[in-house]
């Protein structure tokens, strides 16, 4: 569905794309993390064609987004900083949005209604608290029927059950729908139980791209207690990417193959062996906690 | 596909009625606020003017006539409407595309599904709607207001005068509007905009006058300030349009008295009409520079990046001749090269750190000091060849064999009356070669001039001289001199400045050219004439007399008596120091002249206007005064007095 091939953008001599190259399958949700300035925003802002890339090509749905006012028709925003018309309702967007977007259902902005009940549809959004300005860019964004949803830092500002509310939306779109979802969010907790593919940007570039499912089956954190005070030296093979110790409970999180790697760590007679599933968060902070998040030992 | 849908899908795709629609619901206050202005000026006016004249007049023809000449004098507005025009102008361009100048609302348009093309036009299209909407409506209820309260005979008068308005007010707005957007394509930040078109409206007018304003400060005998320049009006357009949207009424003859018709003309359609044109060109402009804009730009002063070094080159550059000139001005340094040379680098080093500040957004921009250098050295460099003179401006005299005409002008001896140096398009070759002398000897003797003397030395005056020639090439030459010394013991030292301005004084023929007789005489309609400073004998005064009793051939055998006198050498002579001799030999009285001249006008080739001719009286002017005296305008208890003498008596 989005293409995004060796897209590089400057700004003022700072490269803040470098050749930036990810794929987005069409009816998934894939949620895009990366630490602060890693370029984000910046590729989300040009996958809803509002940049123009230096070189490098995106393309959504086979055709550049850029200046294709009939692909950005298929694409709704909610950036992580909104905007609004001075003194406009959410209602007053709404007729705006329902002359833009073809695609806009009329009936669906009455019908989510009830799913936004905290925002008053007349009331002046900018005086709106910005949870309820969060729910107002949800409810006119889905009303927009967009086969694309680009969503920076979406449920920032929501309290728990909004989040719950919005998410649930979502998937339901995605669902039915077929739509795309495209994420970035620094909360990976939360990505976690949505997302199905993940993307790792860092310094302009995705340093890794796989589903959730394989991102999880590569990384295996191990808890190991073995009889003798001093843990045996490990197998140059194993990929161990961090150790701490507690007591005489090791914890290792090594990169692999998890029952590989159990059975490689049985053969030293462990008191304790168990290895458990990491959290996209740990994964996050494991992949990317290198020195100042070099990554250039990973294998991807 | 057929043609007709290809062309409906074109048209659709430049066009967005939703953000059309959007853009005017959203800054109604603003073309309400125009549209109210116009609707106070133009109908309402009308509508008051008319019932006041209606309630206070003596029956219903005066209100329409009065009503008539109101509705005929609508396009007398048009003046301040261009000014308006330019206000407005850019408060629109403001509103429509602020949309530009932070980040979010950047993001959230251009993520909107159209084209920059279908934004842009979209935009232009609402910002031109907010002048000539309510330019609309107000035509249409000031023409309500005519149809309705003046008979039908009127009505294509009033209508067509309305008609003029319209076209030429948002002819005007089309300009302003259009050049605000060209404007605010370049840059990113809403305050900027104002900024920018404000300077861009007078820049070019602005720089040469800087700039004649530096070299002038070189250059001995380079004109100070600006000097008319056709291409520099033309480039300042809000001075250009008011002058092109002046009204003036035709004039015309009747029984011998001049007055003016009831219809209105615009002093230059065409300039309207060429500005409106280029109106156009500045949106394609802008248009080209929006596709090629970047969103990111948003924040920054200067949007487009090529034209960020054009910024700071020019920011540096006028700050250093502008603050440079007036620091040595308030200094006293404006003929000392060293101090004013120094005075314009520093200003040109602030002015280029301030450009880097802007551009930069951040105070620490002194790492960038080689530009400065850079600058400062291209700057030293001009006013070092303006020091050294490189060009030899300050001692150019032109060869007399290459000078077409000249016109020259100056205080230039005594009296101070008409005879004061003043010819225009001098092409006699003796007169010019005369001219060109003085002009060298003035040069030559450069060295004297002092222009912090405050103070007349004894034995020495001052002679102010401008010149004006035009070259065989076609090209003019302008020189301005003040205070140029003269000194009486050189009266006779042949080839000194005195002597030379002296020559000039006591040519008859240049005298009598700069009185104007023969131009009065042939161009001219005498209308009347007064005595200025005539002595009262017993008030002890100097008082004015009318000569208006006098008939037509009476003030005809008066001017015939002056042009008798002058040519007989008893009036009219110049004196180059005010000494005893001046004293002696005039009148503290002036005779004065009024005349109707031909002044034509663009549309108006009949146009006149009055001008006076002043000349001093003498003793020697026999006829003069004895005609004065017959037609009873001295004598009894008015009479002349010596020039000296009479300030002692006079209350």
């Amino acid at each position: 569905m989005i293409k995004v091939n060796n897209v590089v953008k400057t700004f003022e001599g700072f490269r803040a794309l470098d050749g930036l190259t990810m794929t987005v399958e069409g009816g998934s949700i894939y949620g895009l993390v990366g630490p602060n300035g890693a370029g984000k925003s910046t590729i989300l802002r040009h996958i809803t064609g509002v940049y123009r890339p230096d070189s490098g090509s995106i393309l959504v749905d086979g055709q550049p987004v850029y200046e294709n006012p009939a692909v950005k028709a298929k694409i709704a925003a909610i950036p992580d900083e909104l905007y609004y018309f001075v003194s406009a309702s959410t209602r007053d967007m709404m007729k705006f949005y329902r002359g833009m977007y073809p695609n806009f259902d009329a009936k669906r902005y009455e019908a989510l209604k009830d799913a936004f009940p905290e925002v008053d549809e007349k009331h002046p959004i900018r005086r709106l608290s910005k949870g309820m300005q969060k729910q107002s860019a949800f409810w006119l964004s889905l009303c927009c029927n967009p086969e694309v949803l680009v969503l920076d830092e979406p449920v920032d500002g929501l309290d728990p059950v909004m989040r719950r509310q919005v998410w649930s939306l979502l998937m339901g779109d995605v669902a039915q729908r077929g739509t795309t979802v495209l994420v970035s969010s620094h909360n990976l907790r939360e990505l976690e139980d949505v997302c199905d593919h993940v993307g790792v940007l860092s310094h302009g570039k995705v340093l890794l791209e796989r589903s959730l499912t394989d991102l999880q089956d590569n990384v295996v954190k191990l808890q190991v207690a073995f009889a003798q005070p001093e843990p045996p030296e490990l197998p140059r093979e194993l990929n161990v990417l961090h150790t701490t110790q507690v007591g005489r409970v090791y914890t290792y999180i090594v990169r692999g193959n998890p029952a590989e790697i159990k059975a490689r760590m049985a053969v030293y007679s462990p008191l304790l062996l168990e290895a458990l599933p990491l959290s996209l968060e740990e994964i996050f902070i494991y992949e990317l906690g290198g020195e100042d998040y070099a990554v250039r030992d990973i294998v991807l | 596909m057929n043609w007709e849908v290809r062309t409906m899908r074109s048209v659709t795709s430049c066009f967005n009625s939703t953000l059309y629609r959007k853009t005017m619901g959203r800054f109604w206050p603003l073309w309400t606020l125009y549209g109210l202005i116009w609707l106070f000026v133009q109908p309402l006016n009308l509508l008051n003017q008319y019932f006041d004249n209606l309630r206070w007049g003596t029956g219903a023809a005066d209100p329409q006539s009065y009503l008539l000449s109101m509705a005929k004098d609508v396009p007398l507005t048009l003046a301040a409407g261009a000014v308006l025009s330019c206000v407005f102008g850019i408060l629109c361009a403001m509103a429509v595309y602020g949309y530009l100048y932070n980040n979010r609302s950047a993001a959230m348009m251009h993520a909107l599904p159209m084209r920059r093309e279908t934004l842009f036009l979209t935009q232009y299209l609402a910002g031109l709607s907010f002048l000539v909407l309510p330019h609309l409506a107000v035509a249409i209820l000031t023409a309500a207001v005519e149809l309705i309260l003046l008979p039908s005979m009127y009505w294509s008068t009033a209508l067509s005068a309305l008609g003029l308005w319209l076209l030429v007010q948002s002819g005007t707005a089309l300009f302003f509007f259009s050049f605000a957007s060209f404007c605010a394509m370049f840059t990113g930040h809403i305050l900027a905009l104002p900024a920018f078109y404000a300077i861009l409206n007078g820049l070019v007018m602005v720089i040469y006058t800087l700039l004649t304003q530096l070299m002038a400060q070189f250059f001995y005998g380079l004109p100070r300030g600006y000097t008319n320049n056709k291409l520099v009006e033309y480039c300042t357009p809000l001075l250009t349009l008011i002058d092109a949207c002046d009204m003036s009424a035709s004039p015309v003859n009747i029984n011998g008295v001049t007055t003016t018709t009831d219809r209105w003309f615009l002093a230059s359609p065409g300039t309207v009409a060429a500005y409106a044109a280029v109106g156009v060109v500045f949106a394609v402009l802008a248009l080209m520079i929006y596709r090629y804009r970047h969103v990111e730009s948003a924040g920054d002063v200067v949007a487009i990046p090529v034209v960020r070094p054009i910024f700071l080159c020019g920011v540096s550059f006028c700050t250093g001749l502008c603050f440079g000139t007036l620091t040595s001005t308030f200094f006293g340094w404006q003929s000392e090269a060293l101090p004013l040379s120094l005075s314009v680098l520093v200003w040109t080093a602030v002015g280029y750190f301030a450009a880097q500040m802007l551009l930069k957004k951040s105070f620490r921009v002194f790492r960038a000091w080689k530009g400065c250098v850079a600058m400062a050295a291209a700057l030293a460099l001009l006013c070092a060849a303006c020091f050294l003179d490189l060009f030899g401006v300050e001692d150019r005299v032109p060869d007399p064999g290459q000078v077409t005409s000249l016109t020259v002008s100056g205080t230039l001896g005594y009296p101070y009356d008409g005879g004061n140096l003043r010819l225009d398009n001098v092409t006699d070759p003796t007169q010019i070669q005369r001219v060109v002398d003085l002009h060298q000897a003035i040069v030559e003797d450069k060295d004297r001039a002092d222009y912090n003397r405050s103070s007349y030395q004894p034995g020495e005056s001052y002679i102010y001289l401008q010149v004006t020639y035009t070259l065989k090439n076609g090209s003019t030459l302008e020189r301005s001199y003040d205070s140029v010394p003269v000194y009486q013991n050189e009266l006779e030292q042949e080839g000194s400045v005195t002597w030379m301005a002296n020559q000039l004084l006591q040519d008859r023929d240049l005298v009598a050219l700069s009185y104007g007789f023969d131009r009065y005489e042939q161009k001219g309609r005498l209308l009347d004439a007064q005595l200025d400073g005539v002595y009262h004998l017993e008030a002890h005064t100097l008082e004015s007399i009318s000569l208006d009793q006098a008939s037509k051939a009476d003030l005809e055998r008066l001017w015939q008596a002056v042009r008798q006198d002058f040519d007989q050498g008893t009036i009219g002579v110049r004196y180059l120091f005010e000494d005893q001799e001046r004293f002696d030999n005039t009148y503290r009285t002036d005779l004065i002249f009024d005349f109707e001249m031909p002044f034509p006008l663009p549309g108006r080739p009949d146009n006149t206007n009055s001008e006076h001719l002043t000349i001093t009286l003498t003793p020697q002017a026999d006829n003069t005064l004895a005609l004065l005296y017959e037609l009873g305008a001295l004598g009894g208890d008015y009479d002349l007095q010596p020039h000296e003498g009479t300030l002692s008596r006079v209350k």
